[in-house]
């Protein structure tokens, strides 16, 4: 019934601009007329249409550059946090604002001009153009200016880029030399359909080797039953004994670097972390890798968006105020199938390393959880399998 | 419309000095051998025939693509309601009336690519330039009518393919318009619904495309260079030739990368030739493909995708300069200036492409080149801005209809121009990437402002394609509207900066989960929009068969050859002899009023 009432509104609607139409344009062919009839040139069709349109173009830049820059304000506070948890995320953000203040500029007199012009030179009966076509004066300064701009914003912004993707893995820009108690965070983040496979190294700080071959994939999970994607080398490798496979949370440490080495199983994903500014694709067979330095603790950050009235506002689904429950989160940035939306995990960051150590001991690594008992099972069967197997090769003889 | 009593050398039908062209064999003159509507209106070698036929086919695909945009808004408005429609509808796409996600990306896929490819690449060039080419540069049709006439079956296939996946059992291609693999690289491993039949239709479909694309841009090059009227010299061009002619150029250069794409890609999913993909590993299994590489195709399809933008923005820049110039009653600014720096957008335009993959993990080296080629981009496109700023200066701007869209784009190509700023920038866009902010910039770009390109030329040049009007109401509040609700549609998205696009829901984020009823104002405004676009489609079609008559020749007052001919002229364009050429395109409001092309010179008149 609704849809019936939608529809009929909807067709009178189109019915009745459709009848609106027509009638102007009848209308104006009878002014036309009557207007030659008597002789009258004061009427000029043109000047009518022209002016109406002239004072609509006037009221449209009035009421689109009032909504550009009063909505991006009133939206601000909903915005992803302007406050970079990276090193390297301020800098970014700085480019950013550079580039939005060199635009913002352009957007608002390059629209003021062009629709002051529209209304100004709306066309009058008795006015006649000024034949003005070129002047390469002019085409000079307009060529120049954009130029000397382009180039400010390309070079700060290569200088903004390599301090973010060139540095290498000493990090001694940041720490100087000594850095021995900046000690780095490595972790690998491999993502598949859908989720993220997160892992840690270990005490020995090292993660595992991986060989992406039939044997250390394929024969593996064909002997052990157990699936292996990342074709780590179980057997061989030992670093890869105590590493630590992470369910919902990911975890860094404040003013600690942390290394994330990218990838991707099956598709194409994207490592996206919007509140470090940080951003790469994961292709799988193609390993990546992207660095940056966290500033602020999660309880950090919580305390300082404590201080902004939307953060205050209460959450209806937890009845706490937003900021005690933010977190950080991951998400994925590039299509990946059905649930590509869904691809959500949590990011924490400790103030200390020793809250990330405390964390880290209190995890059982996979190999010892899962892993070994597998490989145990088959290599070195207990008697109670081992009779099991015998009573199952008879039964498949019989 | 246009008065121009005072100006009687416009319409003056007496072309002093006419001489048979070359190519002119004079029996197109004859309209009276038999004409079957097969002949005429279907399998038509008449080159303003195959415009309509382009148009028509466009505009059928613009309906389609923005019916499919409203179901995807609804889904992202209202992510937690039904909407029993829908499945009546949609049937098991969208069970209980809610969009499934594997619908929601082929409906968000499709719609990328037959906005893209069909509408504004098929839409836009294929109507302009065969419409526009030979009636502006003096040519009785094509150099190859046959060619051209299969350059639209090309197109007519590549259509009734891609609309033929629309109605299969896995659906139609999901895996984003840039059908990126692996995701779109294995056929029969199921990654995604849409990977299987829908994306071999799909890939069938886009190289029917690609060969239509081609057989009319080798057409348009060859007319212009070959086909010009006594007299039509380069430099006398309409701006708006030079603008299909660029954007033939630029097809015909970066076509053939995409072709080699999708042939690639079909031989990995067909022949499981490893072009793409690499240590693949699904469901615990290591897949054999072995040493590809998924960024190749990226390069691939980017070194098309790059200038395939200018394909659609420059037609439209070519349009909006010369029908600017006509209602604004002065020559476009700057006509040197607006050539060269169309040229140098078309240059430069293809070192530009690696700026959609900052964040594939490429050298960040190159990074740099391709930023500072991406930001060069920013200058030549300044110098067009301010170029049609300045025409309008001290201008009798008649705000006709096709004016407004004129006015509308140039608003649109600042504001969407603007935020290619940020994204060209790689130190921005790893923010920025795949977000809405992306979203926002481009269908304010090449998408609404193409659009008010496309819509300037259909109301400019309607009374030469149909010799009727348009009603011009109807015609203001299409513009009125559309210009307002598609700017809400797509400003608001620059607030969403950072949020990831192809979502089919934010609710599993906090972070993302920020915007409150945004997403449902978008939505609306996205509805307003597209009624509006229903108006136009009355007016279009109303005005074809019933439109007030055109009784002048050359209603707008305008300087170029297409207003020479007959009000509707038959398959020859000219019913006598083609006019030839004395002046540049923009002779408006000169000491001698406004004088057409084919007029020639006066004693110590000074050419431009």
């Amino acid at each position: 019934m609704s849809a019936f009432i939608i529809l009929a509104v909807l067709i009178l609607l189109f019915t009745a601009f459709f009848f609106i139409g027509k009638i102007s344009e009848t209308s104006m062919s009878i002014r036309k007329a009557n207007a030659t009839e008597d002789g009258d040139d004061s009427y000029d069709d043109m000047e009518y249409v022209s002016n109406i349109n002239g004072y609509l173009s006037l009221a449209f830049m009035v009421g689109f550059l009032f909504l550009s820059f009063y909505g991006t304000l009133h939206y601000l506070p909903r915005m992803i946090p302007k406050l970079a948890n990276s090193i390297h995320g301020q800098e970014l953000d700085k480019m950013f604002m550079r580039t939005y203040y060199v635009t913002a500029a352009i957007f608002l007199i390059t629209h003021v001009v062009l629709f002051a012009f529209v209304f100004m030179y709306r066309y009058k009966r008795n006015r006649k153009a000024y034949f003005f076509s070129h002047s390469n004066t002019l085409e000079i300064i307009w060529t120049t200016i954009p130029a000397i701009a382009m180039a400010y914003l390309v070079y700060t912004g290569i200088i903004a880029w390599n301090e973010t993707f060139t540095k290498d893995n000493s990090f001694t820009e940041y720490f100087g030399e000594d850095h021995s108690d900046k000690m780095p965070i490595t972790m690998e983040v491999t993502g598949y359909q859908f989720g993220w496979t997160v892992r840690y190294p270990g005490a020995d700080a090292s993660l595992g080797n991986r060989v992406i071959d039939d044997e250390h994939i394929n024969e593996f999970y064909a002997t052990y039953s157990l699936p292996n994607e990342l074709g780590i080398d179980w057997q061989d490798d030992s670093t890869s004994h105590d590493d630590l496979f992470v369910d919902d949370t990911i975890r860094f440490v404040k003013g600690h670097p942390a290394i994330v080495n990218v990838g991707a199983l099956d598709v194409l994903h994207s490592f996206y972390l919007p509140h470090f500014r940080i951003k790469m694709d994961c292709v799988p067979g193609t390993p990546n890798q992207i660095k940056f330095i966290p500033l602020y603790s999660t309880e950090e950050y919580r305390e300082i968006l404590s201080k902004e009235a939307y953060w205050q506002e209460i959450n209806e689904a937890t009845g706490q105020p937003r900021w005690e429950t933010f977190n950080f989160e991951l998400a994925c940035t590039e299509l990946c199938g059905s649930s590509h939306w869904a691809m959500q995990k949590y990011v924490k960051v400790y103030e200390t390393m020793d809250e990330f150590y405390a964390w880290q001991n209190a995890q059982t690594p996979y190999y010892v959880s899962t892993v070994e008992p597998a490989i145990a099972a088959v290599d070195n069967p207990t008697e109670e399998e081992v009779v099991e197997d015998e009573a199952s090769i008879e039964m498949a003889k019989n | 419309m246009a008065d121009l009593t005072a100006n009687p050398t416009v319409v003056n039908p007496n072309h002093e000095g006419q001489v048979d062209h070359g190519h002119d064999h004079g029996h197109h003159d004859d309209h009276h051998h038999e004409e079957t509507f097969l002949t005429k209106y279907i399998f038509s070698m008449d080159h303003k025939i195959i415009s309509k036929q382009f148009l028509i086919t466009g505009i059928f695909w613009a309906f389609i693509g923005g019916a499919m945009s409203l179901l995807f808004r609804l889904q992202l408005a209202w992510p937690e309601s039904t909407f029993p429609f829908m499945e009546t509808l949609l049937g098991r796409w969208a069970e209980g009336g809610q969009l499934s996600p594997d619908f929601y990306y082929a409906l968000v896929t499709i719609h990328g690519t037959v906005l893209v490819f069909f509408v504004l690449t098929g839409g836009l060039s294929g109507t302009f330039a065969n419409f526009l080419i030979p009636l502006q540069i003096g040519a009785r049709d094509m150099a190859s009518p046959m060619m051209n006439m299969l350059s639209y079956w090309f197109f007519f296939a590549a259509s009734f393919v891609m609309f033929g996946s629309l109605f299969i059992e896995t659906g139609p291609a999901s895996g984003g318009w840039t059908a990126y693999p692996p995701l779109n690289g294995m056929r029969d491993i199921a990654v995604n619904k849409g990977s299987g039949l829908g994306f071999d239709l799909w890939l069938t479909s886009i190289s029917l495309f690609i060969v239509s694309s081609l057989l009319g841009g080798l057409n348009y090059i060859s007319t212009v260079i070959n086909l010009r009227t006594r007299g039509m010299t380069l430099s006398r061009l309409p701006l708006v030739i030079w603008a299909l002619m660029f954007a033939a150029i630029l097809g015909v250069l970066a076509f053939p990368a995409l072709l080699s794409a999708a042939v690639l890609l079909e031989f990995d999913r067909l022949l499981d030739t490893s072009f793409f993909l690499n240590n693949i590993v699904i469901n615990g299994e290591l897949l054999a493909y072995k040493g590809g590489s998924p960024i190749l195709y990226q390069h691939l399809f980017w070194f098309l995708g790059h200038p395939e933008v200018y394909i659609i923005i420059i037609p439209a820049m070519g349009i909006v300069s010369d029908v600017m110039s006509v209602h604004a009653r002065k020559p476009i600014f700057g006509y040197k200036a607006m050539l060269i720096s169309m040229l140098a957008i078309v240059v430069i335009g293809f070192f530009v492409w690696a700026h959609h993959m900052f964040v594939t993990g490429m050298s960040p080296v190159l990074g740099v080149v391709f930023a500072i080629f991406t930001l060069l981009i920013a200058v030549p496109s300044a110098i067009k801005t301010f170029n049609w700023i300045t025409t309008l200066w001290r201008g009798n701007l008649r705000l006709t209809v096709p004016m407004l869209f004129c006015i509308g784009f140039v608003s649109l190509f600042i504001t969407g121009g603007v935020t290619g700023i940020f994204l060209g920038n790689p130190a921005v866009d790893v923010q920025l990437h795949d977000t809405y902010f992306v979203v926002a910039h481009f269908h304010i770009i090449m998408g609404v402002a193409a659009f008010f390109g496309m819509w300037a030329g259909v109301y400019h040049w309607f009374p030469k394609m149909f010799g009727r009007h348009m009603n011009r109401t109807l015609g203001y509040i299409h513009f009125w509207v559309t210009m307002v609700s598609a700017y809400l549609v797509f400003f608001p998205m620059h607030f969403m900066t950072g949020f990831p696009r192809r979502y089919w829901s934010f609710t599993n984020f906090e972070t993302f989960n920020t915007m409150g009823n945004l997403q449902a104002i978008i939505t609306i405004a996205a509805f307003v929009v597209f009624a509006a676009q229903i108006l136009f489609l009355i007016n279009f079609f109303y005005s074809i068969f019933r439109g007030r008559p055109v009784t002048e020749q050359n209603p707008w007052g305008a300087t170029t050859l297409e207003w020479t001919t007959p009000i509707r002229p038959g398959h020859g364009n000219w019913a006598g002899d083609i006019p030839t050429v004395h002046r540049w395109a923009y002779d408006y409001s000169t000491d001698n009023g406004d004088v057409g092309q084919h007029v020639p010179m006066k004693e110590g008149e000074a050419a431009h």
